[in-house]
């Protein structure tokens, strides 16, 4: 499995691809850094680094801009191993289909991870002093809560791979996972805008009808969807920071399990 | 055989494609499927007695349909190089230019019916439902014609990128990504161009005082020639699926020349390409 990853990450960096979603990736940070700049420049902020940091994973707490970034990329490279007839020569030579699809699913968790640590470096090293001009300090929030943050947006990032991973097995194809990847990617951010927009409704209207009940199947959802995850913690809003990682870790799990059973059974052209 | 008998017969292959594609069926039930939760959504409202509902969710498909008809275009005319349709096509004689304008047609008519299987829902049991349109009847068959007319505009550029490359997954990636772009910069205008040029008087408590804080001009107005350029490029298609959306702001007897002008040129440009293209 090793030789797998190998040969999976050195294609990746080689793609061109991989070289476009980078670019995308530091033209985003660049824009956030911008911002940040003219916010300092023109004494129109007052925010510190956790916004700055968390808009890693969603601008605004509505939009995963990172995960429109990422999900071509990964569609495209898992979709060339079914186009070029890289899967089945892999087969041939002896590995095992499990091995082929935990090799694949952890390169696309390095590539998913590796570029938001590239934002987290990029944004945090550029940031740090319009952010202290600003508002005179780094952090609103202790460090620990800022580790927090990142480390359970990290985590969503890859069991958000992994359902990326079931996706393009599901499809066979990396044009229909493309399309699949970046509407799903959209699907989500507008239900879970939806999901925040019901409970903040709710929280205003405590005479709803099935009150908790509703509270209680929306937070679930959030604190259940990668998208949510990163959603919440752009917002730096997270009432259940404790239950994220433990969801994301049991959604990483079942989609690769189910990944996994289709495909052993799959017909590889 | 003439020229219009030619294209007459690609547009009869084009449309028999069509009405066996399942990303058309696909693209028109995410639409319908939109329209029958915005009726949901919309009957929810009426029962707290909000007004005008069906108004405010009539044209919400202009939003939706940019994307969804970006992945369409790209699957359909994909299929042409993938299959090897081109080819065939051009090897029992048809022009090249023919070849491009049925598709364009076909990707134009398949958009205004996506739209339309929004539409039929939202009308047809959206006015019993949520009670009628407050608009007149003649403002929204223009609004409706404007809406038509930018999703054949930008089905006419995302036919242009797919005619004009042959990657399918990288065609379906530029046409996603182009359309979500329109729409975010539609919306960033709207909020730009929407700002007031003065921030009215207001009075406020402060330690128990009564303050009065003037009018006063408000920075982040745009004006002068960025406010020029902010007006044109809100009028590209995409960006005018927010005007249509905040009817009351659009400007729609420029809509629909701004969607021509950009069906004209997309076709222009993307038939001389085509012309020239190297088909393998």
């Amino acid at each position: 499995m090793g030789n797998l990853l190998h040969a999976g990450l050195s294609r990746l960096v080689r793609s061109r691809i991989f070289l476009l979603a980078v670019l995308a990736e530091l033209a985003y940070t660049a824009l956030v850094v911008l911002v940040c700049w003219d916010h300092y420049a023109t004494g129109t902020g007052n925010y510190t680094l956790e916004s700055v940091l968390t808009a890693g994973f969603g601008l605004m707490g509505y939009l995963p801009v990172p995960s429109l970034i990422a999900a071509p990329l990964l569609s495209l490279h898992l979709g060339a191993e079914y186009s070029d007839g890289t899967l089945r020569n892999k087969l041939i030579v002896g590995h095992t289909r499990t091995g082929i699809y935990l090799s694949d699913l952890l390169t696309c968790v390095i590539a998913a991870v590796g570029l938001d640590v590239l934002y987290l470096l990029l944004a945090g090293a550029l940031c740090a002093y319009p952010v202290l001009g600003m508002a005179g300090t780094l952090l609103r929030v202790s460090p620990g809560q800022l580790l927090a943050w990142v480390a359970v947006g990290l985590l969503a990032r890859a069991a958000w791979a992994a359902a990326v991973k079931l996706a393009v097995t599901l499809l066979g194809s990396r044009t229909s996972a493309s399309i699949a990847g970046l509407l799903l990617v959209l699907a989500a951010a507008g239900a879970c805008s939806f999901g925040f927009h019901e409970l903040e409704y709710l929280a205003r209207h405590p005479e709803a009808l099935n009150l908790e009940g509703r509270t209680a199947f929306w937070q679930l959802a959030l604190d259940t969807l990668p998208t949510g995850q990163y959603l919440q913690i752009s917002r730096l809003d997270t009432p259940n920071l404790w239950r994220l990682p433990l969801l994301s870790l049991a959604v990483a799990a079942a989609v690769t399990g189910a990944g996994l059973v289709l495909f052993r059974r799959k017909d590889l052209k | 055989m003439n020229n219009s008998l030619r294209v007459n017969l690609l547009l009869r292959a084009n449309f028999s494609r069509l009405w066996r594609s399942a990303s058309f069926w696909t693209a028109a039930a995410v639409m319908f499927a939109i329209g029958v939760f915005e009726l949901a959504a919309g009957s929810q409202a009426v029962a707290f007695g909000v007004e005008g509902i069906l108004d405010n969710r009539y044209m919400i498909f202009v939003l939706l349909s940019g994307v969804v008809l970006s992945a369409f275009c790209s699957l359909f005319v994909g299929a042409e190089y993938s299959d090897g349709v081109i080819r065939n096509k051009l090897a029992v004689g048809h022009a090249r230019a023919s070849v491009y304008l049925a598709n364009l047609m076909v990707c134009s008519a398949a958009g205004v019916l996506a739209c339309l299987s929004y539409i039929l829902p939202m009308t047809a049991v959206g006015i019993p439902l949520l009670g009628p349109f407050v608009m007149s009847g003649a403002s929204l068959l223009w609004f409706t014609l404007c809406a038509f007319l930018m999703t054949a505009a930008l089905c006419a550029v995302f036919t242009m990128i797919a005619m004009l490359n042959q990657n399918k997954a990288v065609v379906a990636i530029i046409c996603i990504f182009l359309a979500y772009f329109l729409l975010f910069l539609g919306i960033y205008f709207n909020s730009r161009l929407t700002e007031p040029a003065v921030i009215p008087a207001q009075e406020y408590i402060e330690n128990g005082r009564i303050l009065v804080r003037e009018a006063m001009p408000n920075p982040s107005y745009v004006q002068g020639v960025k406010r020029t350029v902010f007006q044109l490029l809100y009028d590209l298609p995409g960006c005018q699926a927010v005007q249509l959306l905040a009817t009351a702001e659009a400007r729609p007897w420029r809509l629909p020349a701004v969607s021509l002008g950009t069906i004209a040129a997309s076709t222009g440009i993307g038939l001389a390409l085509f012309r020239r293209k190297d088909l393998k």
